[in-house]
């Protein structure tokens, strides 16, 4: 009897020449990154019908690829340390939207730590 | 609430215009902007003049051309500026991207840097765009959602860079320049992505000045600036047009890095240099809070190997009864003829801005 492996999913920011670093998508929950694919098809990720979606857009800048099971713990870890660093970079953005930065910017970066679950595996 | 967004894509191989659309780059900005304005610039031919038995009353003008116009307010982000500067300066030549090695590659400060850090380099006089005829000029699509708004600008061309420094607000852009087409269109359906804000602006207090005047007074603040001899060009082509048909480099103009300095003190040094032409190296760096990898910081700068004080600002003080007597310097950074008048520098992340 042989084990279908289950082949592994994830959405990669395919925005052209985009820097290595975390993006937010708008609208979208979570981070994206041109160099790290982001885990789609399991408990606590983006359905993978919501992800062939925004892989078949032209409006999103993401692209679906296939990704390495043994990898996805890595992944995960890398995209919540993202998170981790917008959630202590959100409270000096509202504090400087006193005189700066539009409210509805701060709201798009925001939405993006309230609506994902963190997604390490342990 | 929907923000308001703005895509950024070089042309490539053509200036756009109304009928023209070149190859746009792969790199594409969606810029964490604080204000942008688009003016078309109609233009109304006014007929008030003619016998028309009007009864000296104004009669209707009409629309006789376009004059584009545009302008944007950004935070000074690692990002978004070295795609500015490659936007105003041109990719095509005396530009260079260099990745960190860990021992050869350096910064202008002599930093060495490591892998996955990009050095991106202009020298002035900077670059072309489409040809050695044009300047690198720009697509913009802004949109602005809850209004339910949309614009297209082709052919958008830098003429003006002001880059200051103030104790607090972060290092902020005002660039400015002109267009040869904007339209208004349809929601093009682009969803924005934009680095998160863990990736913080430049600020002033990471800013630097490690090569002066020798002996020149306490810097108080400082600002920098570039102008840039770009003009619209109405030629009549085989497509007729109410917009310019392209943008050229101005047959005389020459690009300008200048600024002004702020000093807490008047200084004999400072007035002595400016009034005797005295050429100074110069270099302005700042450094981000945000580490790209390892110890290496996000960091831009500029370096003048001739830079001099050249007449405005109130250089010999505004002189009260006061502890303190403060001035501020106009300067501007030449060539000796032998060199080039300035690097501008980014150091980021990002592999490529051509």
């Amino acid at each position: 009897m042989t084990n279908k492996k289950e082949t592994r999913y994830g959405l990669i920011l395919d925005l052209g020449g985009a820097p290595p670093t975390a993006h937010v998508v708008v609208d979208l929950p979570g981070i994206f990154r041109s160099d790290v694919p982001r885990p789609v098809g399991h408990e606590g990720e983006l359905s993978l019908d919501a992800a062939k979606h925004y892989d078949e857009s032209d409006s999103y800048h993401l692209k679906l690829v296939e990704i390495d099971e043994s990898k996805v713990d890595e992944y995960h870890q890398i995209l919540n340390s993202d998170l981790k660093s917008l959630e202590r970079a959100l409270p000096a953005a509202r504090k400087a939207a006193r005189t700066n930065t539009a409210l509805s910017v701060i709201e798009e970066q925001s939405r993006a730590i309230k609506t994902t679950k963190p997604t390490t595996k342990k | 609430m929907a923000s308001p967004y703005l895509q950024i894509k070089l042309e490539t191989n053509n200036v756009g215009n109304e009928s023209v659309s070149p190859t746009l780059s792969t790199k594409t900005l969606y810029a964490p902007i604080e204000e942008a304005s688009v003016d078309f610039g109609p233009s109304h031919l006014d007929r008030n003049g003619e016998w028309r038995n009007n009864n000296f009353d104004p009669v209707v003008p009409f629309v006789e051309s376009f004059s584009p116009t545009w302008e944007i307010t950004t935070k000074a982000y690692p990002d978004s500026l070295g795609m500015f500067f490659a936007w105003a300066f041109g990719t095509a030549s005396n530009y260079t991207v260099t990745q960190g090695d860990g021992s050869t590659v350096k910064d202008l400060e002599n930093n060495t840097l490591p892998a996955s850090t990009y050095r991106h380099r202009w020298l002035a006089p900077y670059s072309y765009g489409a040809t050695t005829a044009n300047p690198q000029t720009a697509q913009l699509q802004i949109g602005i959602p809850d209004e339910g708004v949309y614009y297209k600008v082709k052919g958008a061309s830098v003429s003006k860079i002001d880059i200051s420094a103030p104790d607090s607000g972060g290092v902020t852009l005002k660039i400015s320049g002109i267009a040869t087409y904007a339209t208004r269109q349809s929601d093009p359906s682009l969803t924005p992505s934009l680095e998160s804000f863990s990736i913080k602006p430049f600020l002033q207090q990471g800013l630097s000045l490690p090569a002066w005047l020798s002996n020149t007074s306490t810097t108080d603040g400082f600002e920098l600036g570039w102008e840039l001899p770009v003009e619209a060009v109405r030629g009549i082509t085989s497509t007729s047009t109410k917009f310019p048909s392209t943008i050229e480099w101005t047959p005389t103009g020459l690009p300008i890095l200048s600024g002004s300095i702020d000093k807490r003190h008047i200084d004999s040094d400072d007035i002595d240099a400016l009034n005797s032409g005295t050429t100074f190296a110069a270099r302005a760096t700042c450094v981000s809070d945000t580490l790209i990898t390892g110890s290496t910081y996000y960091r831009f700068g500029v370096q003048m190997p001739n830079c001099i004080y050249t007449p405005g600002g109130s250089p010999y003080g505004q002189i009260q009864n006061a502890r303190r007597v403060g001035g501020s310097f106009e300067w501007q950074a030449v060539s000796d003829g032998a060199s080039t008048s300035a690097y501008v520098e980014v150091i980021n992340a990002t592999t490529s801005y051509a």
